[in-house]
């Protein structure tokens, strides 16, 4: 490069996000540093020290650190002893974003986030002021837009090009309570069996040494339950509260968090798949969940929220924010076309699987305590696990049309998924000696999206049909253009 | 998408010499596992131990030697100018398609084994963490290079 980087600095109140990290990080350390220490050394030299680490280290690494935005490229170096810089060209930048966690959000700064599409993960610019990390935002945003190519998008999304900037439509917010809702709702159906195991327990106890026993027991159970529900609640409340879902003409944008607060942007085009999913207490309360998979940085990465977008979404808004965020089919997998019905017996013969190995020998045993107490365990398993069968091949279903695979599946949380056609990375199709014999074999589709949802499989298609599809998918996005930069 | 169906890829079995280095590998563990038991078997003073061990080895070998040629008859890649296509698997079986749009990186990879039979593996990358990267393993040398440079191209 003919000039030379201009590097610059992140906001000197960094020093003290970086001390407070310091401490909170090696609190055991530094204490220890001043309770032993002061011994040899007196207390008051061992804190001076302690202290003197502390905010050496965060003086340092604040003036370590160095960002800059060059024509080509954000380049990103950090590190006292070991240093470390990377660079991202402004064509490969998927996604930025900025996020305030609690500390930083407290001096008011904030940590500006570039993700592409790469395992190495973001450049996390830590930390500037809140004005200087929404104004270098949206200058990344416009400069990676500058240099994509303008013939870049696929059928799906070249409908999106942009006529002069109207203003961004929000097209959902999440209310408190609905979150707390869905979250109560998911979380109950988890507690269950520890609901379960704890009445064992009571009861055993009310039994045995009586009640005395007992009420503590169930209090305590009880009381674990309802911490649990109250901390997940919290926890869900406080990274997700005050949820908003705006689209702009060419971008997603999701505003969530009380806390820790973040501002994600994505590309409708670059959207891997989108799945609506609901579980089975949830559902009764007309509440889903609507999930994108982007292609960005690493798993772990914040912005991998998006990925968890919407978790409190009612049925009525699903269709609007699917609609209005990616070219979907409005109807979602209007009809759709079963698997084999072979998928039954197989599902049955993994239950039976399943059966011999844990009950049976259960049911061994009660023989001996008594002949008819054997067949509890098979009157208490077989029918629901054939009721599971049966819902579960009534459940899975895929409708394709020249844009886009929907599949749907799931018995207690239902997933309807959709992957854009040109957006396939690869087609997978395995059969397994069973499946061969049965005449069956799954369908697997992979998308360039990182974490959960990012792929869809269909098991137990018949063989014809799978490499139809297999033929079909793979045609599709051999001849769409797609490059992931777009 | 009106596409015409897509004309199958002529495919190619794996070089002959990856038997070899399979094999290679095969006796390897095995003798591994072989050793490690007869020192067990040594420290335990056990005779029984020992021969159990061996036999059981040998029969997995036996085995592995058979599957082998299985694998080796099921393994079948291709390249044309749209796909890259790999099937295998003798009980599982598995046919990966990869638009050659979609690579994103290629490596080659040769191992101490390899290098002595002339051998290098392929791996194909997309994008995405799911899938599995396509690898083509163990083709000669010459014609790994071959196909590196023809889907870097």
């Amino acid at each position: 490069m003919s000039d030379p980087i201009d590097w610059r600095r992140p906001h000197p109140l960094t020093v003290v996000v970086l001390i407070v990290t310091f401490i909170s990080g090696n609190a055991f350390p530094l204490i220890a540093v001043v309770a032993f220490g002061g011994g040899g050394i007196g207390f008051d030299t061992a804190a001076v020290l302690a202290g003197g680490v502390t905010v050496g280290f965060g003086a340092l690494g604040w003036f370590m650190t160095g960002y800059a935005v060059t024509d080509e490229a954000v380049h990103y170096r950090s590190g006292v002893l070991n240093r470390q810089a990377r660079s991202i060209a402004l064509s490969r930048i998927q996604q930025v974003s900025v996020s305030e966690p609690v500390i930083a959000r407290a001096v008011g700064l904030a940590v500006v986030e570039v993700a592409e599409a790469s395992s190495d993960g973001d450049i996390e610019i830590r930390y500037l002021g809140k004005p200087d990390a929404t104004a270098l935002t949206e200058r990344l945003r416009s400069l990676a837009r500058q240099r994509e190519v303008p013939a870049m998008a696929d059928g799906v999304a070249s409908s999106l090009a942009p006529p002069p900037e109207p203003p961004a439509v929000v097209l959902h917010t999440t209310s408190t309570g609905a979150l707390i809702r869905y979250n109560l709702g998911t979380v109950v159906p988890g507690l269950t069996g520890f609901a379960v195991a704890g009445a064992v327990v009571v009861a055993i106890l009310a039994l045995g040494p009586g009640l005395v026993a007992a009420v503590p027991a169930a209090l305590v159970v009880a009381g674990v339950m309802v911490l649990a529900a109250t901390f997940s609640t919290l926890g869900v409340v406080l990274t997700n509260g005050g949820f908003r879902l705006e689209r702009s003409p060419r971008s997603l944008r999701v505003e969530a968090g009380l806390l820790s607060r973040r501002q994600v942007e994505v590309r409708p085009e670059r959207i891997q798949t989108l799945t609506v999913s609901s579980g089975p207490i949830v559902r009764r309360m007309g509440l889903h969940q609507v999930a994108f998979s982007a292609a960005t940085g690493k798993a772990s990465s914040q912005n991998n929220a998006i990925v968890h977008l919407s978790p409190a979404v009612s049925t009525a808004e699903v269709a609007k924010i699917v609609q209005g965020s990616v070219d979907v089919d409005p109807a979602f997998g209007v009809t759709l076309e079963p698997v084999s019905a072979v998928t039954v017996r197989r599902q049955l013969a993994r239950s039976a699987i399943a059966f011999v190995v844990v009950l049976l020998p259960l049911s061994i045993g009660l023989w001996f305590v008594h002949p008819v107490a054997s067949f509890l365990p098979a009157l208490v398993f077989w029918p629901p696990a054939v009721w599971y069968a049966r819902q579960r091949f009534g459940r899975l279903g895929l409708s394709i049309d020249d844009q886009r695979l929907v599949v749907r599946r799931g018995v207690l949380n239902h997933h309807l998924t959709q992957v854009p056609l040109s957006h396939i990375q690869s087609v997978t199709t395995r059969a397994s000696f069973f499946q061969r014999r049965l005449g069956v074999c799954s369908l697997d589709v992979s998308t360039a999206g990182i974490g959960p949802g990012n792929h869809v499989s269909v098991p137990d298609l018949t063989a014809s049909r799978c490499r139809d599809l297999a033929e079909q998918l793979s045609n599709a996005a051999a001849s769409s253009r797609w490059e992931l930069r777009a | 998408m009106t596409e015409e169906p897509r004309p199958s890829i002529a495919t190619t079995p794996l070089p002959p010499g990856i038997r070899t280095f399979w094999r290679v590998m095969a006796l390897v563990q095995a003798g591994i596992v072989a050793i490690a038991a007869i020192v067990l078997g040594v420290v335990v003073e056990s005779t029984i131990l020992i021969v159990v061990a061996i036999v059981v080895v040998a029969v997995f070998l036996g085995l592995r030697w058979w599957v082998i040629d299985l694998d080796y008859a099921r393994w079948r890649w291709g390249v044309d100018d749209r796909w890259v296509e790999r099937r295998s698997g003798v009980i599982i079986r598995t046919t990966q398609v990869v638009p050659r749009s979609r690579v994103q990186t290629l490596t080659t990879r040769t191992g101490p084994i390899d290098r002595w039979l002339g051998l290098s593996s392929i791996v194909i990358h997309t994008a995405g963490t799911h899938t599995p990267n396509l690898v083509i393993p163990h083709l000669e040398a010459e014609a790994a290079e071959r196909l590196r440079e023809e889907l870097g191209a």
